[in-house]
């Protein structure tokens, strides 16, 4: 029962190194909250999208919202995993067709189904999944929720 | 001038609310503040319907200022901040099994009346961290808790200089032994001094530990109450460091001040209102009136507790610990009025 607060806009920062590590980019995953969740004033267009995906438990989707490591092995500081990037995962969101583009940034979200969902939706997740993109492998999502 | 532009985060989307969540919060404001912006960003932190915050928050690719900053807070004149202790119901808290507020990317960052929390079990975390800051820090008036069973957890860590943390009080950060079980952790060593004072760290293994040891040491720790924790303090503090307070026989064996620590207290007794709530009873004889008034302190004045009762001015004798005691104003005394 999983719904993904997608940021909709890049953030930036004049360090690369910063910008690479520390800023959102337009189609990475937020946060990620139950179908039950309610958005507020400021989570929707046009700095945020929302991909609705119901029936999926939220711990499947939370593999989107993980940052992209180091490959070294090495430790920060902070005794955690030292971060690449923000986010492992980004949405291509310009990448979509015309029609769901619009729909997204007009409406702010689209309903996937996936799993036994059978309600009313927008696509598939099979239609969506080959515009998430795994930015440390190049490679677009595969699997099924 | 800068503006500040003031955003609700209300993990309940009550009225008026922004974002739903920190993390939220800071993925949608997270820039540059200063130049075209010129702003002040606050998340200004309530919980309508009682549901915690359980995103973790890490702030990160920011551009700041000493005028141009960061605050995250719950407003004290509004119903959402915590008493003093920690508080489920309509108080905002971070509550995750997750470094649950992580500053790795801003510069300048006011972090004031938060609750956080860890659940039953939870660990290999810092509650709250700073790292690599290039100018300052205000910690104060929160709550940090490492819940029931913990292991391998922190309360606050800084990796930076000029970290102002003060009035917090953290406890049950103990179950193991070893120097990630802290209260108040300085984790790397800069030449300009971090503040610890007045905060009340209770069942620690470790209460508060500098690796700032350069030279004569140059973190200062004032006013501290270092109450049944395995070490009270660790290392090497800058002159005119003092007025700390344990019911050990000692406040550590590699607790040293530059020059001599002054006004510190040992194998005293310390009343406080119940065994989760540190503040300070009229009977206390441990803490009540024996810290240093920082009114005007050098490097951190302030003139408040957690609670936001005044200490007592420039020449009153300040509680040590995060807690003043402030007796309840006597009917009579309204009745002559």
């Amino acid at each position: 029962m999983a719904q993904i607060l997608v940021k909709a806009i890049d953030a930036t920062h004049a360090d690369p190194v910063k910008d690479r590590r520390g800023c959102y980019k337009r189609g990475m995953p937020v946060v990620v909250m139950p179908d039950t969740h309610t958005w507020g004033a400021e989570e929707r267009p046009p700095k945020f999208i929302v991909l609705k995906i119901p029936g999926v438990p939220v711990e499947t989707v939370k593999k989107y919202i993980e940052p992209e490591l180091e490959d070294s092995p090495g430790e920060d500081k902070k005794q955690q995993p030292k971060i690449y990037r923000r986010r492992m995962w980004r949405f291509r969101i310009d990448h979509l067709p015309a029609a769901a583009k619009t729909k997204l940034l007009k409406n702010g979200e689209l309903t996937i189904r996936a799993g036994t969902y059978d309600g009313s939706y927008d696509y598939t997740w099979a239609q969506v999944r080959s515009y998430i993109r795994n930015l440390k492998t190049n490679t677009y999502e595969t699997e099924n929720l | 001038m800068a503006t500040e532009v003031v955003k609700i985060v209300d993990p309940d989307n009550g009225s008026g609310t922004d974002y739903t969540s920190l993390s939220a919060w800071e993925a949608g404001e997270q820039g540059d503040l200063t130049g075209a912006r010129d702003e002040i960003a606050v998340a200004k932190c309530r919980c309508t319907g009682g549901t915690a915050d359980t995103t973790a928050c890490e702030v990160n690719g920011w551009t700041t200022s000493s005028t141009c900053y960061i605050k995250i807070w719950t407003d004290p004149t509004e119903s959402y901040r915590h008493n003093g202790t920690w508080q489920t119901g309509n108080k905002y808290r971070l509550y995750a099994d997750t470094m649950l507020l992580y500053v790795p990317g801003a510069d300048h960052v006011i972090i004031d009346g938060l609750q956080f929390g860890l659940p039953p079990g939870g660990g290999n975390v810092v509650c709250l961290g700073t790292i690599n800051m290039t100018g300052w820090a205000y910690i104060r008036n929160n709550v940090v808790w490492g819940g029931t069973s913990c292991s391998n957890a922190g309360g606050i860590s800084v990796w930076s200089s000029n970290q102002y943390i003060y009035n917090n009080i953290i406890y049950d950060f103990a179950d193991n032994s070893g120097s990630s079980y802290h209260g108040i952790k300085q984790e790397a060593e800069f030449p300009y001094p971090n503040c610890f004072y007045n905060n009340t760290i209770v069942n620690c293994y470790e209460g508060i530990r500098t690796a700032n040891a350069g030279g004569n040491g140059y973190d200062a720790i004032k006013n501290n109450i270092l109450y049944n924790c395995t070490t009270p303090i660790i290392g090497t503090f800058a002159a005119g460091s003092g007025y700390n307070a344990t019911e050990d026989a000692s406040l550590g064996a590699s607790y040293s001040v530059s020059g001599g620590a002054t006004g510190d207290h040992t194998s005293h007794t310390f009343s406080f209102v119940g065994a989760a709530d540190f503040h300070l009873q009229a009977s206390d004889t441990g803490a009540r009136g024996l810290g240093a008034n920082l009114y005007n302190d050098a490097l951190c004045p302030f003139q408040t507790d957690i609670d936001g009762q005044d200490r007592g001015g420039s020449g009153a004798q300040w509680d040590i610990g995060a807690d003043e005691y402030v007796a309840a104003y006597p009917y009579y005394a309204y009745a002559q009025q």
